[in-house]
């Protein structure tokens, strides 16, 4: 007989002990299960639902691959350059202090409503801890596998294709699954105070005009959708760049 | 004596060397290599046997006196000096056809003749058959295997060999011996090997090269055992006879390093 894992008694606790507390509000103000099961079936028939995961994500991409790409440009620089890792690091330090969600109403004046400031918050939230793990991967490369790739020939564009960026992929993936995680809970925080749409907008405007139930079913939606990128996205990618870390 | 080419291909001119802290390394070393031949560096730990082949590989630049290959001065490392290294530094996320075909991926060979002449450095190891191993999966002398196939396929002039077979065991380490001087004939490449084994310096090489604790040379013996070598040399009174003349000239300190040997540096 397979060993009992005590992991799958996590869903039926959470609703049980979400019915238990549900009970002591009215439905209209803090509904069970049972209610928020009905309004995401209702959500899902609905267009505008869609559509707001829909902003979401498209900001969610494209302020994360524009963190990403700079950060590893940057970054390998950084490692190869002392003197512009001296630069950049207190930088990072002091940027990295300060919670994303901080800039939004900065952001949102300067860059007006709609995307480009919830993009822009992504950008803060994911730049910093890749930046930070891709220089941490430069400084743990081997020194012999620099020497035995300028010995068989790599120039130093190469050397930074071949051997730079396969060796700090371990490191970067940790920052990136840090980044993502801020990235994404940062996002959410922003459409809330700012937005005029996208799940964080969906969730706060429902909240004001009282539909608790859709309030639920957006937190839910954002548990899932986390949840979804993980294992979907981020882990695949990382068994196909970074495994050869584990087993060397 | 066997008949000995003696063009000489590297004039190591006077080299000294100091790391930032200026205590001298290397201290005025001199020597000429000629094509083909096998030099085997020996002498204690830290005395500046692997400084002398980082120099040579042009990883780090002497302080004084240069190094010229074939009358060209060493500025940088390049395809023309291989080098292995003690730690190997394989490549972990490459298979074992990836890193045996760096050398030529990075020249920009076509695909077909990458392809060629990495299985042809792969025969030669005797690995046939492992080309898309990880390399994570393979044993400590498969792993050697890979790292020679990956100097040996940009066909270099010269392979500087910093104690190759120091993590091996006994049996693996002699067929690898073996294949090694195989390997240098077919390619006629000249060898400088580092060492901590009296019997691996003697029995591959024409000349060993003894290093005192001053990073200097203490002294130059020329091994006459002929050439092929057969495994029965090792056991003979000449054999013997060049190992007590060594064993002198590193002195009794390195003789209990001698026996301990295999635990690495
Ligand atoms: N990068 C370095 N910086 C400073 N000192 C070094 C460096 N590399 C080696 N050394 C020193 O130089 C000496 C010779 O080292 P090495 O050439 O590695 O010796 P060997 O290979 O003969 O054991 C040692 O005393 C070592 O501590
Ligand atoms: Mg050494």
């Amino acid at each position: 007989m397979k060993k009992f894992h005590f992991g799958i008694l996590a869903v039926p606790f959470i609703i049980v002990v979400w019915m238990l507390a549900a009970r002591h509000y009215p439905p209209i103000i803090f509904p069970g299960p049972w209610r928020t099961l009905l309004e995401l079936k209702k959500q899902l028939m609905s267009p505008d639902y869609y559509h707001h995961i829909g902003i979401s994500l498209y900001r969610l991409f494209f302020g994360f691959v524009i963190a990403a790409v700079s950060a590893f440009v940057l970054g390998l620089l950084a490692g190869i350059s002392k003197a512009f890792r001296q630069f950049l690091t207190p930088m990072v330090a002091l940027f990295q202090a300060t919670p994303p969600m901080a800039w939004a109403p900065l952001l949102i004046l300067m860059l007006d409503l709609g995307n480009a400031p919830m993009i822009a918050v992504i950008v803060i939230a994911a730049f910093f801890p890749i930046v930070v793990n891709v220089i941490q991967g430069m400084e743990r490369i081997k020194i012999t596998h620099i020497r035995a790739a300028q010995t068989l020939g790599a120039s130093r564009l190469q050397l930074a294709w071949h051997v730079y960026l396969p060796e700090v992929m371990p490191s970067a993936f940790t920052g990136i699954v840090v980044g993502f995680g801020i990235a994404w809970r940062s996002l959410v925080a922003a459409e809330m105070i700012g937005g005029s749409s996208g799940i964080g907008w969906l969730i706060s405007s429902s909240g004001q005009i009282g539909n608790s139930p859709l309030v639920m079913v957006g937190i839910i939606t954002i548990g899932i959708l986390a949840m979804f990128f993980e294992f979907v996205l981020i882990h695949p990618l990382k068994k196909r760049f970074a495994s050869w870390e584990s087993k060397a | 004596m066997p008949v000995q080419k003696s063009t000489p291909l590297m004039e190591i001119n006077h080299i000294s060397v100091a790391y930032q802290d200026n205590r001298s390394i290397l201290n005025d070393i001199h020597l000429t290599i000629n094509q083909g031949e096998f030099v085997s560096i020996i002498g204690k730990s830290g005395c500046g046997k692997s400084t002398l082949l980082n120099v040579i590989a042009g990883y780090i630049k002497p302080k004084h006196g240069k190094i010229t290959v074939q009358g060209r001065e060493v500025t940088k490392p390049g395809p023309d000096r291989g080098f292995v290294f003690q730690d190997l530094a394989l490549f972990p996320w490459l298979s074992v056809l990836d890193n045996v075909s760096f050398g030529l991926r990075m020249a920009g060979v076509s695909k077909q003749e990458i392809l060629e002449r990495s299985k042809e450095a792969i025969r030669m190891v005797g690995l046939s058959g492992s080309e898309n191993k990880s390399i994570s999966d393979l044993s400590g002398g498969m792993k050697q295997r890979v790292a020679i196939a990956r100097t040996l396929v940009t066909k270099p002039n010269i392979l500087l060999m910093d104690e190759p077979f120091s993590a091996l065991d006994e049996q693996t380490r002699e067929s690898l011996q073996e294949e090694l001087l195989r390997i240098q004939k077919e390619t006629d490449m000249t060898v400088i090997l580092v060492t901590h084994s009296i019997d691996e310096a003697i029995y591959l090489s024409d000349r060993v090269a003894v290093f005192d604790d001053q990073g200097g040379i203490h002294n130059m013996i020329h091994i006459g055992l002929g050439k092929p070598r057969i495994p029965e040399i090792r056991v003979s009174s000449y054999f013997n006879e060049y190992k007590k003349q060594l064993m002198q000239d590193l002195r009794y300190d390195f003789q209990i390093q001698y026996e301990s040997e295999g635990s690495g540096i």
